[in-house]
């Protein structure tokens, strides 16, 4: 296992995305320690003014800073991120992988469920929920994973394909190992590869579409403060304070192109070793 | 290839007909009674007035009849009224479709226009300008949300060059050369999204083409260069540019959803968005099925050119 | 103690051919078509015959990883077809099967002491250092470094993968041991050791072969009696001497004309087939040879020859020999 790590970080594109994820990672979890001010803290007098000293990134139209809730924003998007990828992962390589094992009408239930969801553009469909259901953390977390869970379902279930027609689960079934046995050892650890570099493809998606969400003023729910959200608010005062749009969104997609260059050097990293065998 | 045609149109309407059946039940799922949602807090105090609304809404009904009526009333387009303010759903849906077909459509051929040809610059003049600046804007590209790039586009065109409305609509009929105008920057923002897919896959399909063996031996008989590129390589480069518009699909109405409402373009997607923060039931179903037909039309339509194009799909 | 370990009694496994998702069989492909022999205990039976003729699969039917249309199967006494769910995962210790691909048999992400260790677990044999150390002994047998036990499959050479695989495949000692093309997929010189190693395991344990291969040599060198099998049917059974001295069917003749011989001065006519493969799907009315047989006549297009002459020890389906 340890060759994996040494083999990550000789390649660049993944030392300079983890350079910068680990701050960002870093300030979501004591980041709110740090922040100078209390981000949904009021303040009319303070409404848009220019960097200055204690609000070193300036104010937004409540007169709140914009710094403080920067660093607060982190915490809904990265929550959202990392537990709808987790969920999408779980539902997805189960369904995958058991439409892959076991074949017959699993198979084509499973992919018929794939293909319905997919007939909706996600964003879509999370508005169509978050319509009914209201936003918040929890409930785009839960629709996010359903969403996406589609994507990893569709590649368990063609690298399970794959996987099974090899000799080496013919030869677990022939010793007599149980099906638990050749999914849990046979198959998952061979199908990995492909579903981590799916794992930040997901990440990344998964924050795009809260931030949209956020933009529309639908997910996060304020004053709880969300990168998208704060670009949102932002626009109807880009003449008067064009610097209050720039922050989040600067920090947005430094963020996101960060995941995006960890999930292509990962693909690097993973790829030709599956290509060696 | 009718047999092809007829059979990727019945997979449309099924699933036309999969999305309309989730919208419904999902409807009927929500917490709560729907005829005290649609009444409000307030008068869906009144029991009264909660059982006529129930009525109303159909709602006492067994479920199999309500799902037959509505399933009746979709197909004739009666969609219902918007529980805000008493508008036919069809009404609203009439006005706004246009708007945004016309914003995705003027997209999308925008996209391909600027697409091939920096892909195809890109192939031929392998490792030049165009080709590195290609990938290293494209990078950036997908990682800046598509609202992102819009207002930094808003920032650049309308407020420090003042070329270009920030947002507003004005019909076509009224003054076209104003609604060119407010067209153009939502168009734009959608435009360049795609347009740095179109021109990645151009590129390398053309690579890919350039390099078959059918090519070399046309140089090798003598046919002009300029002869060759255009007539065999773009047709079989065409291909995958088809292929990335449909999978683009999906990322193109999101972002069209987003860039309505930054560029306030009145289409269905400002509508929708409208609809849920009034909690506008059925103007949020309407809404939800329409856009989803509309992206089911396209994908099947991309699907349907691609059998076009390739023979080997059929 | 019966001396029948394994017996095939008209063994069928037609694979139906569909077009589309919905669309009904147009026709079967009939892979194995009524294969009868049986395996006595401690010989080594082999199964020759070309690619296509069904060897695979009746392999596969054997150890129950694909299920027969029809026919029966006793192994060791018990009706083996009719084992199921747990009480076969048991029974399954007694057969087990040496593959043909050395690196597509042995999971990368396992090291080779788990490898050889999964048998112990899966039947709970063994555990902690007992498993430990019986592997051990195992990786001594076929001749690897025990120390090899925590290496991955990728750090070795074919030739060791296999000794892997044939360590896992004794690893509880079991009664029959299906070679599968075991040693097609490696160099010349890497399979002559592995077959003596598959010998001397055979003396040391008192196994039970049952030998595939494509190739004649190969399987003359392993095997005490030898079945010719063609297109799912088998053709020509007899003891490994008797078949190459006197060979009776007119496709084991073919065979054995093809065999390179090492002496330039011996002479021999190459038969060569002429004539088209009928296709498994639709194989003809009659001989399923009688598309290419030299000796091909009238009846051999309308009747299809039974297996006779079991009882001399030298058996053939070919109506040159039923004329008693």
């Amino acid at each position: 296992m340890s060759g994996i790590w040494r083999r990550c970080f000789r390649n660049k594109m993944f030392v300079f995305s983890f350079i910068v994820l680990v701050p960002v990672i870093l300030i979501a979890l004591v980041g709110p320690l740090l922040a100078p001010h209390n981000p949904t803290q009021i303040r009319p007098e303070l409404a848009l003014r220019p960097p200055m000293p204690g609000y070193w990134l300036g104010t937004d139209e409540f007169g709140r800073d914009i710094l403080s809730r920067l660093i607060y924003g982190i915490r809904p998007s990265m929550i959202v991120a990392l537990g709808s990828t987790a969920l999408a992962l779980l539902i997805g390589t189960a369904m995958g992988v058991a439409a892959g094992y076991f074949r017959g009408w699993t198979e084509q239930i499973v992919l018929r469920v794939i293909d319905i969801v997919l007939c909706f553009p996600p964003i879509l469909l999370a508005l169509m929920v978050v319509g009914f259901w209201g936003g918040g953390v929890r409930n785009l977390i839960i629709i996010i994973g359903i969403v996406y869970a589609p994507h990893f379902g569709r590649i368990a279930h063609s690298a399970t394909l794959q996987v099974r027609s090899q000799e080496f689960v013919e030869s677990e079934l022939s010793l007599g190992a149980t099906h638990w046995r050749v999914l849990t050892r046979s198959i998952l650890p061979n199908i990995l590869s492909p579903l981590v570099i799916q794992v930040s493809l997901t990440v990344a998606a998964a924050i795009l579409l809260e931030s949209g969400l956020s933009f529309l003023g639908l997910g996060v729910v304020p004053p709880e403060p969300s990168w998208g959200q704060m670009i949102g608010d932002a626009r109807g005062y880009i003449h008067l304070h064009p610097l209050y749009v720039l922050w989040p969104s600067l920090c947005l997609g430094v963020t996101i192109l960060a995941i995006n260059l960890m999930g292509d050097s990962l693909r690097d990293i993973l790829d030709p070793k599956l290509k060696g065998r | 290839m009718a047999r092809f045609l007829v059979g990727k149109l019945l997979v449309m309407a099924l699933q036309v007909l999969v999305v309309a059946t989730i919208v419904f039940s999902l409807v009927r799922l929500m917490p709560g009674d729907p005829a005290v949602l649609v009444l409000g807090t307030e008068r869906g105090a009144d029991p009264a007035a909660v059982a006529e609304m129930r009525h109303k809404l159909g709602l006492d009904q067994p479920v199999l009849k309500q799902f037959a009526t509505w399933i009746g009333d979709f197909v004739r387009f009666d969609w219902g009224e918007s529980i805000f303010d008493g508008t036919k759903v069809t009404t609203y849906v009439a006005q706004r479709l246009p708007n945004t077909i016309e914003l995705s459509l003027v997209s999308i051929a925008l996209a391909a226009l600027i697409g091939v040809p920096l892909g195809m610059i890109a192939a031929i003049r392998r490792g030049g300008l165009v080709d590195m600046l290609l990938s290293s804007i494209a990078a950036l590209g997908i990682s800046f949300p598509v609202y992102v790039l819009g207002t930094f586009l808003i920032l650049l065109f309308s407020f420090k060059l003042g070329w270009l409305p920030a947002s507003g609509f004005v019909s076509f009929a009224d003054d076209p050369a104003k609604h060119i105008e407010r067209l153009a920057l939502p168009a734009l923002t959608l435009a360049l999204g795609l347009a740095a897919s179109i021109a990645r896959m151009t590129r390398s399909s053309v690579l890919e083409v350039l390099n078959r063996e059918f090519v070399l031996a046309l140089r090798a008989k003598g046919v002009p260069h300029a002869g060759i590129l255009i007539r065999h390589v773009f047709r079989n480069a065409i291909i995958p540019v088809v292929t990335i518009i449909g999978l683009q699909l999906g990322n193109l109405i999101g972002g069209a959803v987003l860039i309505e409402y930054l560029f306030n373009w009145p289409g269905m997607s400002t509508l929708l968005v409208k609809a849920i923060s009034n909690r506008d039931y059925p103007l949020i179903q309407g809404c939800i099925v329409v856009i989803s037909t509309f992206f089911i039309m396209v994908n099947t339509l991309v699907n349907l050119l691609y059998g076009l194009l390739d023979p080997r799909v059929r | 103690m019966n001396d029948m370990l394994l017996d095939v009694r008209n063994v069928k496994k037609y694979f139906p051919l569909k077009k589309g998702v919905f669309s009904r069989g147009k026709g079967f492909v009939k892979a194995v078509d009524g294969v009868s022999f049986s395996v006595r205990r401690g010989e080594t039976f082999g199964l020759v015959g070309e690619s296509g003729c069904g060897k695979s699969t009746l392999s596969r039917l054997i150890m129950r990883l694909i299920d027969a249309d029809e026919g029966e199967i006793l192994f060791d006494g018990r009706d083996w077809l009719k084992q199921k769910g747990g009480e076969l995962r048991r029974q399954r210790r007694h057969m087990q099967m040496v593959f043909q691909k050395p690196f597509e048999s042995l999971n990368p992400r396992m090291t080779v002491g788990e490898i050889i260790g999964a048998p112990f677990e899966i039947h709970g044999q063994a555990r902690g250092a007992e498993k430990d150390r019986r592997v051990r002994e195992l990786l001594e047998k076929v001749g690897l470094d025990p120390d090899y036990a925590s290496r991955y499959p990728h750090e070795f050479s074919g030739g060791q993968r296999q000794r892997i695989g044939i360590a896992r495949a004794i690893a509880l000692n079991p009664k029959l041991i299906i070679c599968d093309e075991a040693v097609s997929a490696l160099d010349v010189s890497v399979q002559a050791q592995i077959l003596n190693l598959l010998k001397q395991l055979q003396r040391e344990y008192q196994l039970t072969y049952l030998f595939i291969s494509h190739n004649l040599s190969v399987v003359k060198h392993m095997s005490d009696r030898i079945a010719v099998m063609y297109l799912g049917k088998i053709v020509e059974i007899a003891p490994a001497d008797e078949l190459y001295a006197n060979p009776k069917h007119p496709y084991t003749k073919a065979l054995l004309s093809a065999i390179p011989q090492p002496d330039p001065d011996a002479k021999k006519e190459r038969i060569v087939l002429t004539g088209d493969v009928p296709s498994p799907v639709n194989p003809p009315a009659g001989c399923r040879f009688c598309t290419r047989c030299a000796e091909a006549m009238p009846e051999c297009r309308e009747r299809e020859p039974a297996l006779t002459g079991a009882d001399e020890g030298h058996a053939v389906a070919c109506h040159l020999y039923t004329t008693t």
